[in-house]
């Protein structure tokens, strides 16, 4: 065994707080007669800069002379290192020293895991780098990495977000496999960021990719205390939604249904609760979350527009942790821990919403005001299970479990009162009159899978995934109404409606990573999907007259009986492969493929579509990046609103309503600045085929599984867009200023007389402005300012009257409506201001957050509807609804 | 549904939250005003009296400004026909000079009670809608643009070998004084003449009235069986939730230029002392653009107005310049004698 040459040097033990103007800043120099080492290191002490380089790298019998007066830092730093081939860059707080061109030296593989030290979690998209030669990878969703082709080096670096960086030294037994343990930071790094933080060291595609910051989310105020995944989301740049959050996540010009959420890598059809403004993920078991904007690796697909991969936390396998937390929203409790130490842990998390504790009692007291007898009750539940265990050094397996649940009861009953109907032979008939309602809606996600982690020698890394996943969704409507008349005639009027859907996917994939050499890297999948869907309804109703004595207790329309839903099942496989290559170390390029084929009864398709993306580091502080894709998807969302509710249903691409597609182009550009500042660009043009909408009039409450086909029609969409943002990140003080122009609109034959029409969410504006600053290690301030164009309606100017056959029944109304899109709401904004406070008493760690949100009490509309003028009832008029007025946010957490 | 949500959203969410609603004053720029039509007519139709040409003519009005009622009562009506050959035929009773377009149908005000309001209807003296005669509306007025409409009446289709298996009690939905009855139906279509036709399927109890007999109520159509056999774009009507665009709209593009049999349940609940005489069952051959607004204009009415929750579409007409439907159809109906 030879050791590796290894003699790096920490020449500077100054403070860290520097940046990119250390090396830019001016001093008079001079060394005489000395090695390059030797002059390396009193340039380092007299410039108080750190500089780490291994002595294998320089020459070391040249020696040399330098005078430099008022002569800038990495002027002098290039005059000492002139014909030696090496260079230097700044990282983090060090300026690293590494040889231009290693081909010809030998090489080692270093292949393992990045684990977090104090639990054992192992960490997603860590970076290892080698600082001599600046290539690098990240660990993968398992916290596995392979780095070959390191040379004879003397160390790699691992660095992870709110972790400390490590150096690991490498000798030739390193090519064996090793776990690294990172220490999680003392202050937790508190803003969203991008993927390319200022960490970042190796040259991947990043432009179009967001990493969901977990301590970023549980540091800003949020709705109800209770901190959101998506909530964050809506704060990046690229991803449109209403006021507060009502609509849900648009990408980028895209659908609701083109969003592919996965949880644990399983697809999920519904991920949120309520109408968008909370997701269904638990933020105590969420240990990662990435948005794909664009620019997607081939192994995602199915989906146009975006990609949320969300991880759940493993669990503890150093011990037992618990947490309880409770906001005015939800409450939540976590348990964790090993099940044998080091080799296999538990996890569970159950959340809990609050709402039905006040909501009855609130909706009371409103529905009283109207005179009305009735109350609401909602609630929502999620629960996290999850499991993982060592089976020898090769072998890990994780086995989740996700089940989540939204429960939604109407009941109104209106007292009698008196009335006068016209009778068929045109006389009066006095009575009296009862209403009464009650409508329930239930859904939920129900997601199991098994996951096998497998290592194939020290180079190819495979994880198997087998899942199901479920969604479905049940509504009833049941409507009454009694006129019992003085004549002692009775009628009664009776209807009822159910409304089911339901979608099961199993499914099986498996996932690999073979890194051939530092500078190219495959990776290659394959999978096969069952889906079933079953979209249905039924109604029912009777119309009874002159009934001389109504017993409505007998009354049995078993309405979920008679709910005959006929399953419609497809079947979808794809395989992938995808090509990383540095062709230099300005130069990363990205090839994929990805291959889809869809079999729906006689209609079978099959998509290939290539996936190009270039990365171009000009010089350590910019960068440029571009990307291709092609993609298809087989699944549509039939939607009235745009904004998902839960009874939208899903049904499969057919001969008939095709697949749809799009072409997503992007560059974006990133600017390093000084201070940890950084200024981010990207642009994208992208193009929708096939996207599908209700054609005219056209109502999910009659499709079902037979008719769904002839009540949509298909359609073309563009979007373009720019993005500008502005990042600070430092110790105490994070920040970013995020700006998206964008413009999307839609054009369906079929639809608006075949004229192009702007989309819901073709939002023009969309600005974040936003900040954390700790002040000391306890307590930290945030502030957000929102602000975004205003969303697009359609809504009715006039109308005229059809008139009935019969003389007793009125005209129904048609409405006409605004072309299509064509009203925008008012922009809407506010500023949310909030604090933390992060203290340990008797061994248990409690965190306290307070906020206020929307501050100034901005009325940010959500939609206009038709009322009657409170004034004037005979008069109707157009009013705004805004949803989240000045509100408290409050959210206390123990742990242990 | 939409009701639903909207509680779901402004009772459920909202009112926990204290939500608002404050007025806002929408600007639709010039609100032009057009004329709407409705005009269905056939030359066999039960309910035509006479079997003439009657067209209602109303205005658009302001969504804010809404009433069952806005009928014009001074717009100059004409109507000319010609065979579907390109030959024009005129209205000859009313224009025998033969001029292209003829003089204004004589007007008739026909007041009905509805919502205390007349209905205006205007009337064709002797233009009687027939077969294979292409029918084209001009409607005039100084305040409204001049609509135009264009229709004609499909050949009528024959319902054969209709079958009514005998009516069944239902287990439930039972009220007491009431009787819930449910029966399987089948007869068939012939559908060699044309390739390409819409019908509207509507099913009737007939009671004896003092005025005659007459339709009484419409009865529900379960559409499990019938929508395979009509195909995916039929849209079937339940008579209690649209009355007026009840029954079951289909084409004829699925049977392959063969005759058709169809199966389907009818039911109905009545009082156990108000049996009707007879169940009728009415074909109407319809045109297209008779399909296309009965069709879409239930759509819309089910869809709901509520912008958050519904992104609502105009629905198709055929009326050049305004809204509406002029459209003709023929009938084809038989009764069947109700036995319990």
């Amino acid at each position: 065994m030879r050791l590796i040459i290894l003699s790096l040097l920490f020449v500077s033990t100054y403070a860290s707080c520097f940046g990119q103007s250390s090396i830019n800043k001016k001093l008079s120099f001079a060394t005489y007669e000395k090695s390059i080492g030797e002059a390396i290191t009193e340039l380092s002490l007299k410039a108080k800069v750190n500089i780490a380089f291994s002595n294998s790298i320089l020459p070391q019998d040249k020696i040399i002379s330098i005078e430099a007066k008022n002569e800038a830092f990495k002027s002098i730093l290039r005059r000492i290192l002139v014909d030696t081939n090496v260079s230097f860059k700044l990282v983090s707080d060090q300026v690293i020293l590494f040889r231009e061109n290693t081909r010809l030296l030998n090489t080692i593989s270093i292949n393992g895991y990045i684990e977090d030290k104090t639990t054992g979690e192992r960490l997603i998209g860590a970076n290892i780098y080698n600082p001599n030669n600046a290539y690098g990878t990240d660990s993968n969703e398992y916290g596995y990495f392979s780095f070959n082709g390191v040379p004879d080096v003397d160390s790699i670096y691992i660095s992870y977000l709110g972790y400390e960086t490590q150096r690991l030294l490498i000798t030739k037994e390193s090519s064996q496999d090793i776990t690294v343990k990172l220490t999680p930071s003392y202050i937790e790094t508190v803003v969203v960021t991008a993927d390319n933080n200022a960490e970042d060291f190796i040259r991947r595609p990043s432009s179009s990719v967001d990493r969901l910051d977990l301590s970023a989310i549980q540091n800003v105020v949020s709705i109800g205390g209770e901190p959101d995944l998506f909530q964050a989301a809506y704060q990046l740049n690229g991803v449109n939604t209403g006021a507060d959050g009502v609509g849900g996540l648009h990408v980028r010009g895209g659908n609701l249904d083109q969003n592919l959420v996965l949880l644990d890598g399983v697809p999920i059809y519904r991920p949120e609760h309520a109408i968008g403004i909370l997701s269904i993920f638990n933020s105590d078991a969420v240990r990662s979350a990435k948005l794909y904007k664009g620019n997607f690796p081939a192994k995602y697909g199915g989906r146009l527009s975006s990609v949320i991969d969300v991880q759940t936390t493993e669990g503890n396998n150093q011990r037992v942790e618990g947490k309880l937390s409770v906001g005015l929203l939800a409450a939540k409790a976590t348990l964790q821990g090993p099940i044998v130490k080091n080799a296999s842990s538990f996890f569970i998390s159950y959340r809990r919403s609050l709402t039905d504790i006040y909501l009855p009692e609130i909706t009371r007291i409103v529905a009283a005001r109207d005179n009305i007898d009735g109350f609401s009750n909602y609630f929502f539940e999620d629960l996290n299970i999850k499991t993982n265990f060592q089976a020898g050094k090769n072998d890990r397996f994780y086995i989740s479990f996700y089940n989540g649940k939204d429960d939604f009861l109407n009941e109104k009953q209106q007292p009698v009162f008196r009335d006068t109907i016209l009778s068929v032979n045109d006389t009066f008939l006095p009575g009296s009159f009862s209403n009464s309602n009650r409508d329930s809606l239930k859904w939920g996600n129900q997601v199991l899978s098994l996951r096998w982690n497998h290592l194939f020698g020290d180079k190819i890394f495979a994880n198997t995934t087998a899942y199901s996943s479920r969604y479905n969704f049940s509504s009833s409507e049941v409507f009454q109404s009694i006129g019992e008349y003085d004549n002692g005639r009775t009628d009664l009027i009776f209807s009822e409606r159910a409304f089911a859907s339901e979608v099961r996917d199993i499914g099986i994939r498996t996932d690999a990573e073979f890194l051939y050499s530092d500078r190219i890297n495959f990776k290659f999948g394959a999978g096969a999907i069952g889906h079933s869907f079953s979209p249905g309804s039924f109604q029912n109703g009777i119309d009874l007259e002159n009934l001389t004595s109504p017993m409505l207790d007998t009354i049995n329309l078993s309405i979920e009986e008679q709910l005959n839903i006929e399953d419609i099942e497809t079947f979808e496989s794809f395989a992938y492969t995808e090509t990383g290559i540095s062709l230099s170390r300005q130069l990363y390029f990205t090839l994929g493929l990805h291959a889809r084929f869809w079999d729906y009864e006689e209609y079978q398709d099959l998509s290939i579509l290539p996936r190009i993306s270039l990365d171009f580091n000009l010089n350590d502080n910019l960068s440029f990046s571009a990307s291709y894709l092609e993609i298809v998807q087989h699944l549509h969302l039939l939607t009235k609103s745009d904004i998902g509710l839960p009874g939208d249903i899903w049904v499969p691409a057919s001969e008939n309503v095709l697949p749809e597609t799009a072409t997503h182009i992007t560059a974006g550009m990133q600017w390093k600045f000084p201070e940890g500042i950084r200024f981010t660009a990207d642009v994208y043009y992208k193009e929708f085929d096939n996207l599908v909408e209700f054609l005219e009039g056209s109502s999910t409450n009659i499709i079902n599984a037979l008719n769904f086909e002839s009540k949509v029609t298909q359609g073309q969409g563009t979007s373009r867009g720019l993005e500008l943002g502005l990042i600070k990140e430092g110790e105490r003080f994070s920040g970013k200023i995020n700006y998206t122009y964008s413009k999307t609109d839609r054009q369906f034959d079929e639809i608006n007389n075949g004229e192009v029409f702007p989309y819901r969410f073709d939002l023009r504006h969309v600005a974040n402005i936003g900040g954390v600053y700790a002040i000391n290690e306890k307590w930290s301030a945030n502030a957000t300012w929102t602000y975004s164009s205003g969303i697009n309606l359609t809504i009715p100017t006039s109308v005229y009257g059809v008139p009935s056959p019969f003389p007793d029944i009125d005209p129904i109304a048609i409405p006409i409506l605004s072309p299509k899109n064509a009203v925008q709401l008012p922009a809407n904004h506010r500023l949310d201001l909030g604090v933390n406070y992060r203290f340990e008493k008797r061994g248990f760690k409690q965190s306290l957050q307070i906020g206020i949100y929307n501050l100034y009490n901005s009325l940010n509309p959500i939609y206009y509807r038709l009322r009657r003028d409170p004034d004037n009832l005979s008069q109707l008029q157009f009013a705004s609804v805004s949803l989240l007025p000045i509100t408290p946010s409050i959210n206390y957490s123990i742990g242990f | 549904m939409n009701r639903l949500y909207k509680f779901f959203f402004l009772l459920g969410i909202s009112g926990a939250f204290f939500s608002c609603e404050k007025e806002v004053i929408l600007d639709f720029g010039d609100e032009q005003q057009d004329l709407a039509i409705f005009s269905l007519f056939s030359p066999n139709d039960f309910f035509t009296d006479n079997h003439n040409i009657n067209i209602e003519v109303t205005a658009t009005q302001s969504i804010l400004e809404y009433s069952a009622s806005n009928y014009i009562n001074d717009a100059r009506v004409s109507v000319t026909s010609r065979p579907m050959d390109g030959e024009d035929k005129q209205d000859k009773e009313v224009d025998p000079g033969g001029a292209t377009v003829s003089e204004a149908i004589t007007e008739e005000a026909i007041s009905y009670a509805i919502n205390n309001s007349d209905r205006i209807i205007y009337r064709t003296d002797n233009t009687v809608p027939a077969d294979g005669y292409t029918y084209t509306l001009t409607v005039e007025h100084p305040d409204y643009p001049t609509v135009t409409a264009e229709s004609h009446v499909p050949n009528i289709t024959e319902i054969e070998n209709l079958e009514v298996n005998d009516f069944k009690k239902s287990k439930d939905g039972q009220l007491e004084g009431t009787t819930r009855y449910f029966s399987e139906t089948s007869f068939e279509l012939d559908n060699t003449i044309d390739i390409e036709k819409q019908f509207h399927l509507r099913v009737w109890l007939v009671t004896d009235s003092p005025d005659g007999r007459r339709p009484h109520a419409q009865i529900n159509i379960n559409d499990e069986n019938l929508a395979e056999e009509i195909g995916t774009d039929a849209t079937i009507v339940n008579a209690v939730n649209s009355p007026v665009f009840f029954g079951a709209h289909f084409t004829n593009k699925n049977f392959e230029g063969d005759s058709q049999k169809l199966n389907f349940d009818i039911e109905f609940a009545i009082a156990d002392d108000h049996y009707p005489s007879a169940i009728r069952y009415e074909l109407r051959s319809v045109s297209k653009e008779y399909h296309n607004y009965f069709v879409e204009g239930y759509r819309l009415s089910q869809a709901g107005s509520n912008p958050l929750f519904v992104q609502s579409n105009n629905i198709s007409n055929n009326i050049e310049g305004g809204f509406g439907i002029f459209a003709g159809f023929s009938v084809f109906d038989q009764e069947v004698p109700f036995r319990k």
